[in-house]
């Protein structure tokens, strides 16, 4: 299992290296015309599909991802929004929801017959919600804070004019002090316009 | 009454001649730009601290910040020089000097000036090393700025919280934040500003002592400060919440500038070492302070303070009250001049210390006299010297501060520079709890902690030669490498061998002072600077320093410092308005014998975790990481800030908190009108 977590995140920073390599002129000269000329907003279902420790203890019960990406002066960025819902497996324990705020950063490279693979990660912080409160404080705050990383690995599949189809593989680190490793399969939809002139003029 | 006959003396002298003269240059000047402070991931001031090569720096609680400065002085003695806009602040609670409490916002800072070696700037000797912040000038408009940070360490319990995996609960950092307002006309300018501070003083190292030492004061339920319970956020957490409000207004046609600041650090946890633990106060301070030029032709230069300080009473289980209130005022007047064969400086200083407290104290103030100059001549078109010397006098004691540096530059790559200084100091000049226990400020014996000072503490005096070779190859490297020596006479030096006490997680040992303690530090340096290509910069130093003699307590306390000491920064900007930054230190290990005691007592255990205290600090390396992007035409910026990416085990003290893996956000607003 351990093997499995680290070939993961292994191989997702191995193509974010390669494709950093590859593109390390264009880096340079940053692309300044095609910064933040379109916006792609999307919407997705998460699953959460690997077991660990953690899963021991609670169960996953409901993903929510939704998020907008812009090209950036390389790759593109994006900024979105994580929910996730667990409960408990054991009665001791609280039931809680996580709410995640991130940006991220990421590459795309183009395949066959319009399709495009996509390798990004992602840095926020999650809020999580306990239902039960459980502290040795009076005025402990009900919403904890934890950084979060993720690593992205997307398919994106063209379905009609500016609409495409995801499908994405990440895995997620929680840096409680149990670091919450987590592993979803996601599928979702995103629609591209060309963004307004104030997002340009804001962003530049 | 006859400091105030010198005063006007030296008045009517120094007015006699009007000849103007530039800014000198310093003998070792550093300067950090607005520039580097903007990538280099700053969140408070003291953390421009991080920014200066050769300097060594501890802390406990990682708010406030012990500084070896060039390998002037130890961890101890904290004498080193806070200077903003001309104006020296007095930070100091004891042996801590508190950068952090300084009131000034970082986007209002334009530059910092670093001095390295000893002599004469802005009216002060410059023994123990100098950091000076210089602000911005107030453009003819209204500017309002606002900073807003916040972040969170990581290795908190998340969900686990209260179960049988639970672990402390470390609390987020900050939501600090400041808001300045500019308003500037053609010759007249007016600047207000407010900085709040959060700090949490509950990291796993220190939770149970401050915990503990926040319940059940006497006399609960009837807690000072009360109704200001909802400014403050009261909660019997060991948080600081700081707030300070500072006013400016000034002339811009002779530099002249009032400034009034008040700042009320509430529960603030001083370290007080002789009892071996942080105590919470409540730390005030008012500051009212005039400076600028006397005349039109800017010959004349004159420097006012009132300096109010108190360590209020914060309810604690002890009962401890420092019953501390001080006054200081100072005032200086500068001559500067200009001749075919030399500049110069010369001036008087006179400043009067005041300490109002319920211990009776045999004289309950000093006063200090300093007379100065400074001079500046070629001897060729490519050698240059700068003379400085200083006489300080105090209760009939006098000592002597000079250094003489010769700046060689060689050719257009290559220059020489070399400082050397002997300087004496006096016991008043350091202010310090020692100093003022000899009046008899008896709060040690109050609260039974024994102390020892053998022998009788006289003035130190120290001897100190650095030499710095420049190169710089086109425009795109420079490399510089530096060496220094310093012989150190007569130094008082406290140690204590602590103990754990188990029922509250403090520390105890008697204080023995030993005077009369000689060393000698051998220091060297190399830096090198290389911009490869524009949108790429990288720096790399090395710093080494090491006791080649000296008596034995004299060599324990220096061995707190680590030997060696290496950073590399990169700074990538592939666009104006965006831009990475990273940062690689190397800590070597450090050992510090006053916690040899208390070597691997348990401070924390619990199923999860089993953390001890060790007097050793193990060698570190550890990556910062910054993302900075510019948006609405500069107007507003927000940051990423990742420190200890690696999350490697950083400690600067042995007893002081353990920084894992860190984020901050920070976001800054500039709208001009």
């Amino acid at each position: 299992m351990i093997f499995k977590k680290k070939s993961v995140y292994t191989l997702i920073l191995n193509i974010l290296i390669i494709i950093f390599f590859f593109q390390y002129k264009s880096l340079l000269h940053a692309e300044k015309n095609i910064a933040f000329s379109s916006i792609n907003v999307v919407l997705q279902y998460a699953a959460n599909t690997n077991k660990n420790s953690f899963h021991d203890l609670w169960e996953h019960d409901l993903g929510l991802e939704g998020f907008i990406e812009t090209p950036f002066y390389f790759g593109c960025v994006q900024a979105g929004v994580h929910l996730d819902s667990y409960f408990s497996k054991n009665k001791e324990m609280a039931d809680f929801q996580t709410f995640c705020l991130y940006i991220g950063w990421g590459k795309s490279c183009s395949l066959p017959l319009g399709t495009k693979i996509f390798a990004g990660i992602n840095i926020g912080s999650t809020f999580i919600t306990l239902d039960e409160k459980k502290s040795q404080y009076e005025d402990q705050y009900d919403i904890e804070q934890e950084l979060r990383t993720a690593f992205d690995c997307r398919l994106i599949f063209p379905l009609f004019e500016n609409w495409n189809l995801y499908l994405s593989e990440s895995y997620s680190i929680i840096y409680t002090f149990h670091r919450i490793r987590l592993n979803y399969i996601s599928a979702g939809i995103s629609y591209t316009f060309v963004s307004p002139q104030w997002f340009r003029e804001f962003t530049k | 009454m006859k400091y105030f006959i010198w005063f006007l003396l030296i008045l009517w002298i120094l007015t006699i001649t009007d000849i103007v003269a530039e800014e000198l240059p310093a003998t070792d000047l550093k300067v950090i730009s607005s520039e580097e402070i903007q990538n280099a991931g700053i969140t408070r001031i003291a953390d421009i601290l991080f920014l200066v090569d050769g300097w060594n720096l501890s802390t406990i609680d990682g708010y406030t910040w012990q500084v070896s400065a060039n390998n002037l002085s130890s961890y101890q003695a904290q004498n080193w020089i806070v200077m903003l806009d001309g104006q020296r602040f007095e930070l100091n609670s004891f042996d801590c000097k508190i950068l952090n409490f300084l009131p000034v916002t970082i986007q209002q800072i334009d530059y910092v000036e670093i001095i390295c070696t000893p002599g004469i700037h802005n009216g002060e000797f410059t023994e123990k090393g100098l950091i000076h912040f210089h602000t911005k000038k107030t453009q003819p408009n209204f500017l309002i700025q606002v900073f807003q940070m916040g972040g969170n360490v990581t290795g908190e319990p998340g969900p686990y919280e209260g179960t049988e995996y639970g672990t402390p609960d470390l609390q987020r950092i900050g939501r600090d934040a400041s808001y300045s307002f500019d308003y500037g006309l053609k010759n007249w300018y007016f600047r207000t500003y407010f900085i709040r501070h959060f700090h949490p003083f509950q990291d796993i190292a220190m939770i149970k002592r401050n915990t503990k030492i926040l319940e059940d004061p006497p006399g609960n339920g009837s807690r000072e400060n009360r109704h200001l319970k909802l400014w403050f956020e009261d909660t019997d957490r060991p948080k600081m919440i700081r707030n300070s409000l500072s006013l400016r207004l000034g002339n811009k046609s002779i530099d002249n500038e009032l400034q009034v600041d008040y700042s009320y650090s509430y529960r603030y946890f001083l370290f007080f070492k002789p009892i071996g633990r942080e105590i919470p106060v409540n730390d005030i301070y008012t500051r009212i302070g005039l400076s600028g030029n006397l005349f039109k032709n800017k010959n004349i230069l004159y420097r006012f303070q009132y300096f109010y300080k108190e360590l209020e009473k914060h309810p604690n289980s002890l009962d401890f009250d420092f019953n501390w209130k001080s006054h200081n005022f100072s005032g200086l007047l500068e001559k500067k001049s200009k001749s075919l064969l030399f500049e110069s400086r010369y001036g008087i200083e006179y400043s009067k210390f005041l300490l109002d407290t319920k211990y009776h104290l045999g004289k309950n103030y000093f006063d200090m006299a300093k007379l100065y100059g400074k001079v500046v001549y070629d001897l060729s078109e490519k050698v240059y010297q700068n003379l400085d010397g200083m006489i300080c006098y105090s209760n009939d004691k006098t000592a002597l501060k000079g250094s003489i540096s010769n700046y060689w530059k060689i050719n257009s790559s290559h220059s020489l520079n070399a400082v050397l200084s002997y300087s004496q100091r006096l016991f008043e000049e350091d202010n310090s709890l020692w100093f003022w226990i000899d009046r008899g400020y008896n709060i040690l014996q109050e609260y039974d902690v024994d102390y020892t000072i053998y022998g009788k503490i006289e003035k130190s005096d120290q001897l100190t030669f650095d030499l710095t070779w420049n190169t710089e190859l086109g425009n795109y490297l420079l490399i510089k490498l530096a060496g220094s020596y310093r012989n150190f006479n007569d130094l008082y030096i406290e140690r204590q061998d602590f103990e754990l006490n188990s029922q509250d997680y403090s520390f105890s040992a008697p204080v023995k002072i030993y005077t009369g303690q000689n060393g000698n530090v051998l220091g060297q340096q190399i830096i090198f600077n290389y911009r490869i290509i524009p949108q790429i910069e990288q720096f790399l130093s090395y710093n080494h320093q090491v006791v080649v003699a000296g008596d034995k307590v004299f060599r324990e306390v220096w061995e707190n410092i680590p030997e060696h000491k290496a950073v590399y920064k990169v700074t990538f900007t592939p666009e104006l308005n965006f831009s990475l930054w990273a940062r690689l230190t190397y800590l070597s290990s450090s050992y510090w014998i006053d916690y040899q005691g208390i070597d691997g007592q348990t401070y924390y255990s619990s199923s999860e975790i089993n953390e001890e205290y060790h007097s050793t600090i193990d060698s570190s390396v550890i990556l910062d990481f910054q993302i900075q992007k510019w948006f609405w035409e500069r107007r507003l910026k927000a940051s990423l800030l990742l420190r200890n990416v690696g999350n490697q085990e950083l400690k600067y003290h042995p007893i002081g908190a353990s920084f894992d893996l860190t984020y901050y956000f920070l976001l800054e607003l500039y709208l001009k009108f």
